[in-house]
């Protein structure tokens, strides 16, 4: 092998000035090299790990908002959209308390679990789209309250110097506001206000809404609560007799005339026992179920004269009952 | 005949060479290097997917909140977002979202730093034979950070029907891919299972949107 400048002879002794200054010179060189690669790498390790930690608090965050409107109602309620949030809190579902000596966020504090390296420098409730022209205000999703989708935004600061400093992370929610403030939210789209509304629409025709405030008030203790409220353009009308009711000339029938399921009399007639005191609508199709065996009577609809005809059994009184049709203007 | 190995152990052991050991020094190191970089790219690839997929979710949910509602929805119809039939659902979907938001959904732009490559209906499915009444899925495709031209996509399933002669729609969820069955038509199960009592009704009841209300399914 020919010997070249990097390669040294066996009879030399040791290695001359110029050569240590070279290999001083490369050592420097790798040296720096090895430093701004390991302060690089640490950087982009503490990079990593913050954006971990970013990522796990909104892990934590999705998990205490749940998938219904329960918690999110109870964390927001109250606040106001488009405002800085300064702090928010878990909810405890079995104490009915936000936990607040425990925030989930708080401005200028430390993310849950960071090592000090992830602050939450802000949060707000965005509007992106504000959907109440969408609604007919006497309709859903209450008389009076208002609708938006809306972002919860948390804006978060890192501090490991690489990449963007600031990470922006949000969650969309479903909110309805009352006086400019947040009644309820959901960060589903199939959140109870939504799913009471259509099952309040479906039980009804579209003519009722859902209200998770207050329930129908109902003199059977036993049965389920009801939330479907009539619209307010709703009517129950009462007939001339006991036996039959139908709507005025300038109203319908509250019902849809492809409604199949079990017979309209379920949804559109119904009977007045005492002042504010009524049988709910029910399916009268198998003829009476124990719970109405008091009221002995049964409710038809007849579609062809769009009427409620009420069946007395034998021994009633139909005179203790007044026979009512649920109806609505015309041109709804 | 000597190894390599031998020959390089000659060489420094021989020749006392401080330039070749720092020269293996800095290979290791930037084999080292190399290898945490790598880690580190993939890492960061990891974790722009995650938020890739995270915010297609998002999108995914805040169409789902807004256009559930019929109005909101007709109002893309009408607006050409969507296409003028069910024969010629929009390949290229323009949303616009509703005020205050100025945001668009749309191929080639960007909706919360993910880059949206396509948005386009599949083909509509029949779900009522009695009723023409379609459920079509809005695909939106985006670009992720992970394999070279990789995508990542969501989608959201909308009822289409004809509602007294006007082409409408609204967004729904599908519960049960395999019946398409919509959270509408789950909830008219429920309401007749709980009206009939003991005795199941005979037929499924489903939703019917022209209606709004629960029929006999088939």
């Amino acid at each position: 092998m020919k010997k070249g400048t990097l390669c040294f002879s066996n009879r030399q002794k040791g290695l001359s000035t110029l050569e240590t200054l070279i290999a001083i010179g490369v050592l420097s060189i790798v040296a720096f090299g090895f430093l701004g690669w390991a302060t690089l790498s640490y950087k982009g390790l503490g990079n990593v790990n913050e954006n971990f930690e970013i990522t796990n608090a909104m892990g934590r965050l999705k998990g205490a908002f749940g998938d219904d409107d329960t918690f999110c109602t109870q964390i927001l309620g109250g606040r106001s959209p488009d405002q800085p949030i300064d702090v928010i809190y878990y909810y405890d579902a079995h104490n009915g308390k936000l936990l607040t000596d425990r925030p989930i966020f708080q401005v200028g504090q430390p993310v849950e679990g960071s090592r000090g390296g992830v602050n939450v420098k802000s949060m707000q409730l965005k509007t992106l789209s504000d959907l109440m022209k969408y609604f007919d205000p006497n309709r859903n999703p209450a008389p009076g309250a208002s609708v938006i989708v809306g972002d919860l935004e948390v804006v978060f600061e890192k501090s490991s110097g690489l990449g963007p400093q600031e990470v922006t992370r949000r969650i969309p929610l479903y909110v309805t506001l009352q006086s400019g403030k947040v009644k309820s939210c959901s960060p589903s789209p199939l959140g109870s206000i939504q799913i009471g509304n259509a099952v309040c629409g479906v039980q009804a025709d579209g003519y009722s809404y859902y209200n998770p405030d207050k329930a129908q008030p109902n003199s059977d203790p036993n049965a389920p609560q009801d939330f479907c409220w009539d619209l307010p353009a709703v009517q129950w009308v009462s007939g001339a007799t006991p036996d039959k009711a139908s709507c005025p000339a300038n109203m319908k029938v509250a019902i849809s005339p492809d409604h199949t399921l079990t017979g309209p009399a379920t949804v559109v007639c119904r009977a007045q026992t005492a002042p504010g005191s009524y049988i709910p609508p029910r399916s009268y199709k198998s003829g009476f179920v124990d719970s109405d065996s008091a009221y002995a009577f049964e409710a038809q609809y007849d579609s062809a004269t769009q009427t409620c005809n009420f069946k007395f059994q034998e021994g009633i009184d139909p005179s203790s009952f007044k026979s009512q049709i649920k109806c609505i203007d015309a041109g709804f | 005949m000597k190894t390599a190995r031998q020959s390089l152990d000659h060489i420094i052991s021989e020749s006392g060479s401080m330039v070749l050991q720092i020269i293996v020094l800095g290979v290791v190191f930037s084999i080292l290097g190399a290898a945490v970089m790598s880690y580190l790219g993939r890492q960061a690839d990891t974790q722009a997917s995650r938020r890739i997929a995270d915010e297609l979710q998002n999108l995914s949910t805040t169409l789902e909140m807004i256009y559930s509602n019929r109005e909101a929805c007709g109002e893309l119809i009408k607006s050409g977002a969507f296409g003028s039939s069910l024969t010629s659902l929009s390949q290229n979907v323009q949303i616009r979202l509703p005020a205050p938001s100025s945001k668009v959904i749309k191929a080639d732009v960007n909706y919360n730093q993910v880059q949206i490559n396509k948005a386009y209906f599949q083909k509509p499915i029949q779900i009522h034979q009695a009723q023409p009444i379609y459920i079509a899925n809005l695909v939106i495709e985006a670009k992720d950070s992970g394999p070279a031209n990789s995508v990542r996509q969501t989608s959201v399933p909308f009822y289409f029907f004809t509602d007294k002669g006007v082409f409408s729609c609204f967004a729904t969820a599908i519960l049960d891919p395999a019946k398409n069955t919509t959270v509408e038509d789950s909830t008219c199960q429920q309401y007749a299972l709980r009206l009939a009592g003991k005795t199941p009704p005979s037929k499924p009841s489903i939703y019917s949107p022209t209606s709004k209300t629960c029929v006999e399914g088939p």
